[in-house]
């Protein structure tokens, strides 16, 4: 007998990020997912993004990783209350994964929650986490072809920090190319050349930020 | 390689629904698989016949995947429209402000099963779509 489902194979995962999402609305918190390929800097870039928003607010990191808790010990040292999560293999993180830390973290002192997925820009796409807004870091060194080799990423995503500007010189890349295909792919997106090292470019990522916190507090 | 989550959580769906209907053995299964949901329909294949190996109800599955095209539908124009990605481009006003209507899903469209004693013949003819051996972009 032929069975008819209809179902999506995602279901069970979209229906935690909206409680996840639910949780944190009422929570007050806003929260950001963190995406990129491995090495682009987004550790690098919440390092000094916490340095920057821990001066008026309380920030929280869920740091996704294959293994080890070195990311999270980063931006600890940065300020930021910071829970691991070791994936042990697997290629992102899941709705349920974060919605296990969301309910053992101290939601209520938090203002603002960055979510560092697995350096991957296939796998995290379709998971969504429950995150209010996505954020992309890619930098420099990967070249301009990115956007259109992994559009589902970039159109996932309403912000992205081109990172590693500080190379600009002595890569033969261009920015305005590079802005170019990311707005080919993402017309929508708000785009930061930065330098996580440096702190360089980083203001307007910074304001978009506290735009979200001031939102999501309101919404509480 | 989360197509191995993904056909994990495709075959916990179809043993709910098999024992909700009290079936025994699942013969086919039929899946919808959008071009831009980041899912390779090979590796989908090669996860779900791995972990179908040792499964009472679902070693003898086979797994349809049916590819579905993106669609969109233009903010400026309001057209609808197929494309071909990454070119996100509505065909009629030239807009780049469009939304996907559909090509990021993955549903479990449907399946055959059989109860103990009861033999299935050939597959509807509804169910034998086209398959998808595209590559299938990210």
């Amino acid at each position: 007998m032929k069975i008819r489902l209809a179902q999506s194979a995602m279901q069970k995962y979209d229906i935690k990020a909206e409680q996840n999402a639910r949780l944190l609305a009422k929570s007050g918190v806003f929260a950001v997912d963190v995406m990129g390929s491995p090495g682009a800097g987004k550790t690098e870039i919440l390092e000094r993004t916490v340095e920057a928003m821990v001066q008026d607010m309380t920030v929280g990191v869920i740091e996704g990783d294959i293994c080890t808790e070195r990311d999270a010990d980063r931006v600890r040292a940065s300020g930021a209350q910071a829970v691991q999560i070791n994936t042990e293999g697997a290629c992102h993180l899941d709705a349920h994964m974060v919605g296990e830390v969301l309910e053992n973290m101290t939601l209520g002192e938090l203002d603002l929650l960055f979510i560092e997925n697995v350096g991957n820009l296939i796998c995290p796409t379709r998971f969504r986490s429950g995150a209010a807004e996505r954020a992309i870091v890619l930098s420099l060194p990967e070249g301009t072809d990115k956007p259109e080799k992994y559009p589902s990423m970039f159109r996932s995503c309403a912000v992205a920090l081109v990172n590693k500007i500080d190379l600009i010189d002595v890569l033969p890349v261009d920015l305005a190319e590079l802005t170019l295909e990311i707005r080919r792919v993402n017309p929508h997106m708000r785009i930061w050349p930065v330098c996580a090292r440096t702190a360089q470019g980083m203001e307007g990522w910074y304001e978009w930020l506290r735009e979200g916190v001031r939102r999501s507090a309101a919404g509480r | 390689m989360h197509e191995l989550t993904i056909a994990r959580e495709v075959m916990r769906v179809l043993r709910a629904s098999a024992a909700e209907e009290s079936l025994d053995r699942i013969e086919s299964v039929s899946l919808k698989v959008g071009v831009i949901s980041c899912l390779h329909p090979a590796a989908l294949r090669t996860a779900f016949s791995v972990l179908k190996t040792d499964d009472e109800l679902l070693c003898g599955a086979r797994l349809q995947v049916q590819c579905v095209p993106v669609v969109i539908r233009c903010s400026r124009c309001g057209g609808r429209w197929e494309v071909d990605p990454p070119e996100f481009l509505c065909p009629g006003c030239g807009s780049r402000r469009v939304r996907v209507l559909k090509g990021e899903e993955v549903i479990i469209h449907s399946y055959r099963g059989t109860r103990t004693g009861e033999e299935e013949g050939m597959l509807d003819e509804d169910s034998v779509g086209t398959e998808c051996n595209a590559e299938v972009r990210h």
